[in-house]
C-alpha cells in the first residue's frame, strides 16, 4: 500500500470510531427518552 | 425540538464543520512533509488525540479525587464519562501511530518505550471500565474507581516522559512550518470540541440513569459493551 493509502485509512477508520461512538450516545440518549421525541418528553 | 437537544445537536454540528475544515486543509492546503513524504499527515490528527487523551485522563483523575473528598456521586459519573471517552481516543492513537509505525517503520508494532506505555495506559482505563461494571453497590463501586482512577494516571507523565528518557524509535518533537502548524492547530479545535462533547453527553446519561433509575447501566446507558465492560 502506498502512504497515501496509510494516511487515508489512518483518517478514515479513526473518524468512524469517534464519530460511531458519538452516534452510539446519541442513540442511548433516545434511547433513554424512551424512543419519545422532544416535543413530547 | 427542545433546548437541551438543539444545544446538543448545534454543538454536534459545529465539531463537524470544524472537523469537515480540518480535512480540507490536510487535503488541500498543508503542503508534504520533505522527509517523510505524506504518511507525516497522519500527525495532524494523531497529536491532537493523544493530547486529549491526556486531558481526559486528568479529567479522570481530578474528579477521582474530588468524589474522595467530598463523596459527591457526580463526581464519580465524571470521572467515569472521562476515562470512557479516554478509552475511545487512546483507541485511535494507537491505531493511527500504528499504521504509521507500518509506514514509516515497516512494523505495525514496536516495543518501545513510547508505544509500551501508551498500550499500557489503554489496557489501564479497559480495566477501568471492566472494574465498574463487575461492582454491584455504587457507593462500593465508587470507592474502588476512585483510587483506581488516581493510581492508573500515574501512567499519563511514563507516556509523556518515556521518549525523554529512554532511548526511543518515536520522535521526540517536531518541527512545523507555518502552514502545518496552522493545520495542526486546525485539528486540535474539533478533537477537543468532540472530547469535551462526549464526556458531557455520556456525563447526562449516568446522571438521567442515576436520578431517574430507569434501566440497567448494560442495557440504556452503554451503547458498547466489549469483554464484560462497557463504554
Amino acid at each position: 500500500m502506498s502512504s497515501g493509502g496509510y494516511v487515508l485509512l489512518a483518517y478514515v477508520l479513526s473518524l468512524l470510531l469517534l464519530w460511531g461512538y458519538a452516534a452510539s450516545l446519541l442513540l442511548a440518549t433516545r434511547k433513554q427518552r424512551g424512543g419519545k421525541s422532544c416535543q413530547s418528553s | 425540538m427542545c433546548p437541551e437537544c438543539k444545544r446538543t445537536l448545534g454543538y454536534l454540528i459545529t465539531a463537524m464543520t470544524f472537523f469537515a475544515l480540518a480535512i480540507a486543509m490536510v487535503l488541500f492546503y498543508v503542503p508534504t512533509e520533505a522527509s517523510m513524504g505524506s504518511i507525516q499527515k497522519i500527525f495532524y490528527l494523531h497529536l491532537p488525540v493523544a493530547i486529549a487523551t491526556f486531558v481526559a485522563c486528568l479529567i479522570c483523575f481530578a474528579a477521582s479525587i474530588a468524589f474522595a473528598v467530598t463523596r459527591d456521586m457526580k463526581w464519580d459519573r465524571l470521572a467515569s464519562a472521562s476515562a470512557r471517552i479516554a478509552v475511545v481516543f487512546c483507541s485511535v492513537v494507537l491505531l493511527t501511530g500504528m499504521i504509521w509505525g507500518k509506514s514509516a517503520w515497516g512494523q505495525w508494532w514496536t516495543w518501545s518505550p513510547r508505544l509500551t506505555f501508551s498500550l499500557v495506559l489503554w489496557l489501564l482505563y479497559v480495566v477501568y471500565v471492566m472494574v465498574r461494571a463487575s461492582v454491584e453497590s455504587p457507593q462500593r463501586r465508587a470507592i474502588i474507581a476512585a483510587v483506581y482512577g488516581i493510581i492508573a494516571f500515574l501512567d499519563v507523565p511514563l507516556v509523556y516522559l518515556s521518549v525523554r528518557l529512554m532511548p526511543d524509535i518515536h520522535p521526540v518533537s517536531v518541527e512545523l512550518a507555518g502552514a502545518m502548524k496552522l493545520t495542526l492547530i486546525a485539528w486540535f479545535v474539533p478533537v477537543f470540541l468532540l472530547m469535551f462533547g462526549l464526556i458531557a453527553l455520556r456525563f447526562r446519561i449516568d446522571q438521567h440513569t442515576a436520578t431517574t433509575g430507569s434501566g440497567d447501566q448494560q442495557s440504556i446507558a452503554a451503547p458498547m459493551t466489549w469483554a464484560g465492560g462497557t463504554l
